[in-house]
Order: C-alpha cells, then sequence, then structure tokens
C-alpha cells in the first residue's frame, strides 16, 4: 500500500487569489441576501477586494518558491502581472459601475463574473503545470461569454455571445487535444518537469510537435492571432464596452501570459522545439500585424476598429516570442502593461462619449467632441497616440522595446514589417483625431456629465501611460529584475 | 546664493505662462502687469546676487550649482545648473534692468494695441530664455537661451503678423540667425569633441590641456562660434537681418534689438576668452570684423531716412566696437560698453517709440517730416538728447568712458588700424545721430497740419523709464574711469578674464606700447574733438544751413545712392544665396512630387486594397470562422513538421 501524501498546502502563496475569490463570493451572498443593495456599495466591495488583493500580492515579491505539488509557481513575474492584472480590473470596475447603470444590468452578477475572470487571469500568471493553466483559461472564457451577452436587449450583444461561445469551444478543444498529446509524450502536464525533460536530450517523437502546435493555436485563439482571430471584430463590436475593454485588455494579456509560461521555459532554449515554434509564431506573428492594422483601415466602427488595432497589437506582442530572449520576454511585459493603460482608457472615452440609446458607435460620431467635450478628446487624442505609438507615451517606449528585442535577435524582416505597419497605423488613429478636432458635429449627441467613477477610470489610465512614458524605469526595473529570476 | 538665484529666469517664464495661457480668458488689460511684477521681482533677486557679489570684488567665488541632470546619455551629461561669476552678475543686472524699465514703458505704448496679451507673453518669455543664456553653466544651456530668444524674437519681430513685411522681416531674421546658429552648433560639438567637457567650470579646467596655442584644432571652433555670434550680434556679414527687424514694436526693438539678444555673440565671446584668448588668428578676425562693421554700418546710418533704421545701423555700429574690442583681448572693455550702450541706446529707442506714438505710427517715421517736436515733446527731447550725447561719445556721459577704453585698447595694444577703424566710426557716429535728434527735435514741423494737430507728449508710464534710462546714460560710465584712475568695473571683472590673459602673455609678447598715461589722456581729448567735429558738422548741415545738406547730396549723388541702398548688399545677397537656394529647393520640390508622394500613393492604394480583402473574408458568419482557424491549424501543423 502506498501511503497517500497530503501535498504541503501553502496559502499564504495564493493569498491574491483566495482575497479575490471571497471578494466575489461575498458580493454574490449580498446580492442575494441584501434587497435593494445599492450600486456604489457593491463597486467599493469589488474595488476593496480588488485592493486588498493587489497589496497582498505586492508581499509576495521576492517568494521564488512552487507550491500545491508544483501547480503553482510563485516567481516575481508572476507578482507583477498579477498587480497588472489587478490594476486593469479596478479600471473596469470603475468603468461597468457607470456603464451598467446606463443599460440596468443585473449588478451584481456583473461584478462577480468580472471578479472570477480576473482569478482566472491570476491563476493563469500562477500556472506551473498545464491542468492549472487550463483552469486558468477557461475561467477567463466561460465568464467573458456569459458577460459578452449581457447587454440582453441588444442583438449585436446575443450575436457576440454566442459566436465567442461556439467558436471558443472550438479552439478550447484544440488546447486539450494538444495537451493530451503533450502528456502522452512527457507522461507529465509539469511545465517544470516539461521543461527539464526537454533539457535532457529528449528529442520526443513528432507528435511532441503536434502536441505544442495544437497548444499553440488554442491560445493564438484566445489572443487573437491570425488566422484565428476572425471572432474578434464581432465579439469587440457586441460586447458590451466595459467587457470589450476587458477583453481586449486583460483576456488578451491573460493568453499571452499563458504562452509565456509554455513556451518561454529558460531550460528549453537549445532544444530543436523552440527553434521550430519560433519559425511558426515568425508567419502568425508577421500575417497577424498585416491583417490587423489593414483590417482597421477601413472600419467605420469605432469598437471595431479598436478590436482591429487589437489585433494588430497581438502581431507586435508576439514578436517577443520570435525574438526569444530576455529582452523580448521584458519588453512584452511592459508593453502589455503599456497596452492595458491605452486599450481601456480608449474604451473609456467611448463610453464617456455616449449616453442611454445614443451611444457614439460610428468614428463620424466623434466629429467636433473637441468642442463639446475639450477633455474627452483631449484624453483620446493621447490614448490613440499611445496606441500609434508616439512619443511621450508609454506606447512609444514598448514598441522601441519591442521591435529593438527582434533586431537583436536578427529578425530585421518582422521589425521592418513592424514598422510599416505601425506607420499605416497612424492613418486609423489619427483619423479618429482629425474627426474630433478638425469637423464640425454631423448630429448632435445630447451630453451626459461625467461622473466621478468614469473620471477616475479616464484619469488613472492617463496617468498610466505618461507615467509609463515619461519615467519608464520605474515599471522597467521592475521587468527586468523579475524575468532574471525566471 | 543657489537657493533662490533659479528663480530669477523662472519668474518671467511663469508670467509669460500664466499670459499665454490665461491671459485672453482672464487677465487681459492686466497682462502687462503681470508681466513687469514678475519682472520686477526677478530685478530684485538679480539685484540681491549683485549685493553678494560685489562686496568681494575679485575674490567672489563663481556659483556652480547643477540643480538636476538634464540630459544623460552613456558618458554626456548636461545638467540644468547656473553659473554665476563676476559676468553674468553683472549682464544679469543689465538684462533683468532694461527689462523691467522696457516692460513698463510698454504698458503705456501697446495700451491700445489689439495683440496686447500676446505681447506680455513673448515679452517675458524672451527674457526668461535670455536669462538662461547668461545664466546657465553649460554650452548646451547657453544654446537653448539662444536659440529661444531667436524665437522670441522671431515671434516679436513678425507682431504685426498681418503686414507683408513684417512677416517677412521675422523670417529673413530667423532664417539669418540659422545660417549662424548652425556654426554655432558645429563650434559646441567640435569643441565636446577635443575636451569631453561642455560644462564652463569643466571646460575651462581641460581646454589648457587639451589644445595647442593657436592650434588648427581651437581656432577652428573660435571661429564656429564666432560665426554663430555674428549672425546673433549683427555682424557682417549676417548683420542684414537686424535693419529689417525695426518692422516689430518699438519696446522689442529697443529691448531685444538694441540693449540685450543682439549682445548675446558678445557676451559668449567674453565667456569663452580663455578659448579665444588661445587662437590668435580667430581673434585678429573678430577685431576686424568689429571694427570694419561699425564704420560701414555707421556710414550707412547717415543718410538713411527712418528713425528706426538709423537708430537699426547705429546698434549694429555700436557692436562692432564691442567686438573690436574682443579682437583686441580687452574683454572688460567690450562688456563695459555692453552695458552703457545697452543704456543709452534703449533710451534712444525708446524716445524714438515716443515719437511715434505722438504720430501714431507703430514702426517707422521720416525723419524729413518729423522736425521741431522739442517743443511738444519736452521730456522725450531732453531724455533723447542725453542719450544722444552719450552715445556720441562726450564726457562726462556713459558712452564716451566705454568707447575711450575700447580705442585705448586698441591703440595701446598696437592694433593702430582698428584704432583708425574705431576713431573713423566715432566722427560718423556723432554725425549721424546728432543728424537724427535735429532733424527730430529742431528747426520747424515739416509733417502735415493734421499730424501736427494730434503731436503730444506721451505719458508718464512712458516718460519715466525714458528718465531713469537717461540717468542711467549718464551715470554707467562712472563706474570704470580709467583715466582718472578708477577701475572699479574693471577689477570687478578681472578674475573673468584673468585665465585667458595669462594665457596669452606667455605667447605673444607685452603690447608695443606701455600704458602712458599722458598719451591715454590725449588720445582721449582726440576722440573728444572728433565727436564734437562730427556733432558741429551734423549741426551744420542740418540747422545752420539746412540747404547745404541737399547741395552735397547733388554733388556726391552716386556716394548718397549707394550709401542710401545700403552698399546694394541686400540685392547681392538675394542674387547669390537667395536665388541659388530657390533653384534647390524648386528641385527638391519635383523630387518630392514626383518620387516621394507618387510612391507614398501607390502604397497607400495597396493598402487600401489589402484592407478590402480583409473585410471581405470577415463576412460575419461563424462557420467561416471556424473554417479559418482549421485552416491555420493545418498549415501551421505542416509547417512546423517541416521545420522540425
Amino acid at each position: 500500500m502506498t501511503s497517500i501524501q497530503i501535498p504541503e498546502l501553502s496559502f499564504s502563496l495564493i493569498a491574491p487569489e483566495l482575497i479575490l475569490c471571497t471578494a466575489a463570493i461575498v458580493i454574490l451572498l449580498v446580492d442575494l441576501y441584501v434587497k435593494n443593495v445599492e450600486r456604489i456599495n457593491i463597486t467599493l466591495l469589488a474595488l476593496i477586494g480588488i485592493v486588498l488583493a493587489f497589496f497582498s500580492a505586492g508581499t509576495l515579491y521576492g517568494a521564488s518558491e512552487l507550491a500545491f505539488s508544483w501547480l503553482i509557481i510563485r516567481d516575481d513575474m508572476s507578482v507583477v502581472i498579477d498587480q497588472i492584472f489587478l490594476i486593469g480590473a479596478a479600471l473596469i470596475v470603475l468603468m461597468s459601475h457607470h456603464y451598467s447603470e446606463r443599460y440596468h444590468f443585473p449588478y451584481g452578477e456583473y461584478i462577480v463574473l468580472l471578479l472570477f475572470s480576473t482569478l482566472g487571469m491570476l491563476i493563469i500568471s500562477a500556472s506551473a503545470d498545464l491542468i492549472t493553466l487550463f483552469l486558468g483559461v477557461e475561467l477567463v472564457s466561460i465568464t467573458l461569454f456569459v458577460l459578452t451577452g449581457f447587454e440582453k436587449k441588444s442583438l449585436l450583444s446575443g450575436e457576440a455571445s454566442l459566436k465567442y461561445l461556439l467558436l471558443g469551444a472550438f479552439s478550447s478543444a484544440f488546447m486539450v487535444y494538444g495537451i493530451a498529446f503533450i502528456f502522452g509524450m512527457c507522461r507529465t502536464t509539469n511545465l517544470i518537469s516539461i521543461g527539464s525533460l526537454l533539457s535532457e536530450d529528449f528529442i520526443g517523437s513528432p507528435l511532441l510537435i503536434l502536441g505544442f502546435a495544437l497548444l499553440l493555436v488554442g491560445l493564438g485563439f484566445k489572443i487573437a492571432l491570425a488566422p484565428f482571430h476572425m471572432w474578434a471584430p464581432d465579439v469587440y463590436q457586441g460586447a458590451p464596452t466595459p467587457i470589450t475593454a476587458w477583453i481586449a485588455a486583460g483576456s488578451k494579456l491573460a493568453g499571452f501570459i499563458a504562452l509565456v509560461r509554455v513556451f518561454s521555459l529558460p531550460d528549453i532554449s537549445f532544444h530543436p522545439l523552440a527553434r521550430t515554434w519560433v519559425e511558426g509564431i515568425w508567419w502568425l506573428s508577421l500575417l497577424t500585424m498585416i491583417i490587423g492594422n489593414a483590417g482597421a483601415l477601413v472600419q467605420k466602427d469605432i469598437k471595431r476598429m479598436l478590436a482591429y488595432s487589437s489585433i494588430a497589437h497581438g502581431g507586435y506582442l508576439s514578436m517577443a516570442f520570435v525574438s526569444h530572449n530576455d529582452v523580448g520576454l521584458q519588453a512584452l511585459l511592459f508593453y502589455l502593461a503599456a497596452y492595458l493603460f491605452m486599450t481601456i482608457g480608449a474604451f473609456a472615452v467611448v463610453i464617456a462619449a455616449g449616453r442611454h440609446g445614443e451611444e457614439r458607435r460610428r468614428i463620424s460620431d466623434f466629429a467636433g467632441l473637441a468642442k463639446r467635450r475639450p477633455f474627452l478628446a483631449a484624453m483620446m487624442s493621447l490614448f490613440l497616440l499611445s496606441l500609434a505609438g508616439m512619443p511621450p507615451t508609454a506606447g512609444f517606449i514598448g514598441k522601441v522595446w519591442l521591435f529593438g528585442s527582434a533586431i537583436q535577435a536578427q529578425y530585421y524582416g518582422l521589425a521592418i514589417v513592424g514598422i510599416l505597419t505601425t506607420l499605416f497605423s497612424f492613418y486609423y488613429y489619427l483619423r479618429v483625431i482629425v474627426y474630433m478636432y478638425m469637423r464640425d458635429e454631423e448630429k448632435e449627441f445630447e451630453a451626459e456629465p461625467l461622473s466621478v467613477s468614469l473620471t477616475l477610470a479616464l484619469s488613472l489610465s492617463a496617468l498610466g501611460v505618461l507615467i509609463l512614458g515619461v519615467f519608464p524605469n520605474t515599471l522597467m526595473k521592475v521587468i527586468t529584475n523579475s524575468v532574471i529570476v525566471l | 546664493m543657489k537657493t533662490f538665484a533659479w528663480l530669477i529666469p523662472i519668474l518671467p517664464a511663469l508670467a509669460a505662462l500664466a499670459n499665454g495661457l490665461f491671459g485672453r480668458r482672464y487677465i487681459n488689460e492686466w497682462a502687462g502687469h503681470v508681466a513687469s511684477a514678475a519682472m520686477l521681482l526677478s530685478l530684485l533677486l538679480a539685484f540681491i546676487c549683485t549685493m553678494i557679489a560685489l562686496p568681494q570684488g575679485g575674490d567672489f567665488v563663481p556659483v556652480d550649482h547643477d540643480y538636476y541632470t538634464w540630459l544623460g546619455a552613456g558618458t554626456l551629461s548636461i545638467p540644468f545648473g547656473i553659473y554665476i561669476d563676476q559676468l553674468s552678475v553683472v549682464m544679469m543686472m543689465v538684462v533683468s534692468l532694461v527689462s523691467s524699465i522696457i516692460f513698463i514703458y510698454a504698458i503705456g505704448y501697446m495700451r491700445s494695441d489689439p495683440g496686447y496679451v500676446r505681447f506680455f507673453t513673448y515679452m517675458p518669455l524672451f527674457t526668461f530664455f535670455m536669462l538662461l543664456l547668461v545664466m546657465g553653466n553649460s554650452l548646451p544651456l547657453l544654446f537653448v537661451g539662444w536659440e529661444g530668444v531667436g524665437l522670441c524674437s522671431y515671434l516679436l519681430i513678425g507682431y504685426y503678423y498681418d503686414r507683408d513685411y513684417a512677416a517677412d522681416a521675422g523670417k529673413k531674421a530667423f532664417i539669418v540667425n540659422r545660417i549662424g546658429d548652425f556654426g554655432f552648433l558645429l563650434g559646441m560639438l567640435l569643441l565636446f569633441w577635443f575636451t569631453g567637457a561642455l560644462k564652463f567650470s569643466d571646460l575651462f579646467e581641460s581646454a589648457p590641456s587639451s589644445f595647442v596655442y593657436a592650434g588648427v584644432p581651437i581656432t577652428m571652433i573660435t571661429l564656429l562660434l564666432f560665426f554663430g555670434a555674428t549672425g546673433k550680434s549683427a555682424q557682417i556679414p549676417l548683420y542684414v537681418w537686424l535693419p529689417d527687424a525695426m518692422a516689430g514694436p518699438t519696446p522689442v526693438s529697443a529691448l531685444i534689438h538694441a540693449a540685450t539678444m543682439v549682445t548675446a555673440g558678445v557676451y559668449m565671446v567674453a565667456r569663452l576668452n580663455l578659448l579665444y584668448s588661445m587662437a590668435p588668428a580667430t581673434l585678429f578676425l573678430v577685431g576686424v570684423i568689429g571694427g570694419l562693421t561699425a564704420l560701414y554700418a555707421a556710414s550707412i546710418a547717415l543718410v538713411q531716412r527712418d528713425a528706426k533704421k538709423i537708430l537699426a545701423y547705429s546698434t549694429i555700429s555700436q557692436l562692432g566696437y564691442m567686438f573690436l574690442a574682443c579682437g583686441t583681448g580687452a574683454y572688460i572693455a567690450a562688456i563695459f560698453h555692453l552695458m552703457t550702450h545697452a543704456f543709452f541706446k534703449a533710451c534712444l529707442f525708446l524716445g524714438a517709440g515716443s515719437v511715434l506714438h505722438a504720430f501714431h505710427r507703430t514702426t517707422d517715421v521720416d525723419v524729413f517730416e518729423a522736425g521741431g517736436l522739442r517743443k511738444v515733446m519736452p521730456f522725450t527731447r531732453w531724455t533723447f538728447l542725453i542719450s544722444t550725447i552719450a552715445i556720441a561719445g562726450i564726457p562726462p556721459l556713459a558712452g564716451f568712458f566705454s568707447k575711450d577704453e575700447i580705442l585705448w585698447k586698441a591703440f595701446s595694444g598696437g592694433h593702430l588700424f582698428l584704432w583708425g577703424l574705431g576713431i573713423a566710426a566715432a566722427f560718423c557716429t556723432a554725425l549721424y545721430i546728432f543728424r537724427l535728434y535735429n532733424l527730430l527735435f529742431s528747426g520747424e514741423f515739416r509733417g502735415t497740419g493734421e499730424q501736427r494737430m494730434h503731436l503730444h507728449e506721451s505719458p508718464a508710464l512712458m516718460w519715466v523709464p525714458l528718465a531713469i534710462l537717461a540717468f542711467f546714460s549718464i551715470c554707467a560710465g562712472w563706474l570704470n574711469m580709467p583715466l582718472f584712475g578708477y577701475h572699479g568695473f574693471h577689477n570687478f571683472l578681472h578674475p573673468v578674464t584673468a585665465q585667458g590673459h595669462h594665457l596669452a602673455e606667455h605667447a605673444i609678447h607685452p603690447p608695443i606700447l606701455a600704458s602712458e598715461h599722458l598719451l591715454e589722456w590725449l588720445l582721449a581729448i582726440g576722440s573728444v574733438l572728433v565727436a564734437l567735429a562730427g556733432i558741429a558738422f551734423a549741426r551744420l548741415l542740418y540747422v545752420w544751413e539746412p540747404t547745404l545738406a541737399s547741395r552735397m547730396e547733388e554733388s556726391f549723388q552716386s556716394a548718397f545712392t549707394i550709401l542710401y541702398h545700403k552698399y546694394h548688399i541686400d540685392e547681392v545677397y538675394d542674387l547669390i544665396v537667395v536665388q541659388n537656394y530657390m533653384r534647390c529647393c524648386r528641385a527638391a520640390q519635383w523630387f518630392d512630387d514626383r518620387v516621394i508622394i507618387a510612391g507614398l500613393n501607390g502604397l497607400a492604394n495597396s493598402a487600401n486594397r489589402a484592407a478590402d480583402t480583409v473585410r471581405k473574408i470577415q463576412t460575419g458568419t461563424v462557420t467561416h470562422y471556424a473554417l479559418a482557424t482549421l485552416v491555420g491549424m493545418v498549415f501551421l501543423v505542416v509547417w512546423l513538421f517541416l521545420c522540425y
């Protein structure tokens, strides 16, 4: 008889996850048992949970440990990423507070789902095992399927939710299949074990390649790499705007972190596998940059335009896996943080510029915004310029770093395509600014006063974009240290 | 001192910011008061600095403090800091004092102008840059100020932007200055290349060991830097912009184009006197250019008809004197003349402005339409007369002492040719300036009856500043009276140039003529006599025998025409430089239209086609999306197997 060994449970290492989970459950119960609970109280509860999780994550710096029988890894990278996720989640909660009031969502459920999707992201960042990883990815996906369809009266929202669900399930199947192949070949799903196995002259059979390829397809879907990106424009357009922002920023970030966990195991950099998948991602990155930017050129709907812009950014970001060096990984993490702020900011402006039943959806609706809402127009310009990569914003620093890593790894072609497509992207970003500042409005949009929560979300995003742009060293130092630990 | 000195430039910058951001909406007619208040505070602080430095005299240890690192890249680090030594103190005092007086004057002068707020945004901004220029502790910082004052000068020359000649004059000033600045920048980069230092303190330390005396590198560097100075300080060959710059409002001409900005070149040469002392060839050229410019510009000023143009050429000529002094190694004399000139020239300009005000004009007045103004404008007349005497070089007014020191230094240094140029220019100076005075204030009014009706004395807000400037035009010279054995100013500034003098003395022979007191007296008397002759001649031509002037003009027709058309230099420049430049521009435009734009349009079209394709693929049908995913997966797997 083998005795069952109870693994050591180090709950302190997953404190952020636990706090967030508790907050979600508390809100669920409050929403269930307290009648007519004020919306603001739910928001405050959620924010308190997020802030507590943020600080408890902060106390974990320096801990480099595996826990729960190697299911969970707690290194500095996971802490940085957790904190970025939590900042993003806080911004989304602030946006949702305003938006849900406008459309009378069942707010408690909404926030609970939002917190659970955040929890999924935290799990991804801390996963040391393919099973944990899959758990996190699915938690994020399923909650987002539901949230996408939250605007029950809108046909677009329902359609988006259904499409997202069908295609998401489709891609999850690829992922599970891939994991199965990998498990079959390596006899383990633990990423650390796989890493050390592959570093010991273990060539494996071609089926291992198939496994990783299928995993790449599954995760490629989550981060909308072409040609797995098709769902993105439709879902982005249909989902409630805060959720669009969360899909664009949070879910994409999570997908990239999952890729980092799987494909950047340092032990296996010299394995033939590593070079092989670099070849694969090279094509995906190239295709994504071209399709994303080309698609954005002709869009008339602002959310669709931002969707394609987000696809294009996926292309730039996946360049980091092609360069496959420390600099690339650092640049990826930095750019993800920058990208989170500017994307969320841009969507926050889209929310603030509209009102119930009168959303500014088309780009031409933004004509004359500068005259009517100068603050919003200025904010939008800042976020768009950052997305385009203009100094002194965060987007500029991130792009320079990212393209620099590709050049350092001697992938000049990819870097050049990146720079050229960036050039094209200026066209569609600046077009919005031209509309806001140089065109007169075609029809009058009644102004809804800017709520406190939205102002906060906007200012914090703008602050993030500017701080990372002007003083990039603050985050760079943290990231550089954490990637060395890895 | 370092705890508050940074406020001296920052205060006017804040005023500019306030007026620029809130001027139109909230401040309006108080813009002038905001600017003047900031300027007066700044003056107070500069005065405190002076009071700290002055009692210590030559023993004052320069304050060199870095506030923070402005630029850092590799081994290069450019701090944002101040360097206050005796030279900076003098410059700070001159700049802030003259600025304050002119700001107050401008409140009255610009009162009814629609661009009042804009005017008082640019003016303090200018002062900020000017103070940065004289206080910065590194060459790049000096350059920031240098470019900044150039920018403000451009903005203020083109202040009446709806008039073509003003806009053109602004552009001309900017472009000509940029040509000089290019030389300055090259010089600065070369200097960094050879010494690796840009901070003044490091530079002064490393220069003597980095360069060979009279070697090619140091000569190149100083020449390039001096080329920058010829642009900013309007010397041959880049002086052409200054006369046109009179298209700006008169306080601008007084502050920027007479008292402060144009002296930046002199300041720069004096600041870097150590380098110049090591390059005798450059110094020789500086002296010759200065002397030639002094005489050349003074001769043009003899026949001009516009009061402000005359003063502009006079400024060029006086700047020539300062460079002449630098060329003979008499940097302190140059700074001394810079200071006295700032006072009497500002006074002359503001006096001319007062006349313009009486004529209800903004920029130009024909001196032959004026005359007899002494009766209606007594205050303007007296202050104008004082500064006229000061510039003509009659003791005991300021101009005499500073100009005489320059001439004496040239003579005693053995530069007889330069001394000759200086004396000839002094005669012309006395002649043209009294011609101007006589035409404006003596005789009878020659304008129309309607103009006569409107003539009036300017308000107190304008003539009080005039009186203050006139006071300084009288007294400023007393700071240094070598003739009477008093060397206060010289002793104070001595440490600034000591190192350079020390270096130069090792290499060259001592002056041919030792300073002999009797000779100095004789020369001084001589130059006074020359000035008196000029004054008498002007009096003869324009007051006692008015017909004589026109008769002379007829008999020397060709000379007059050449002078009146400023030796046709503008036309020559146009032919040689501008026309050829335009040809290059047209070629570039052709290339841009036919190659670059056409190419870009092609690129944009192909991007559009790609975008259309992407849009068509996006059908909105889920099965198509799933199919795309599947196809992508197959290709990916196949490709990976191929690569494996």
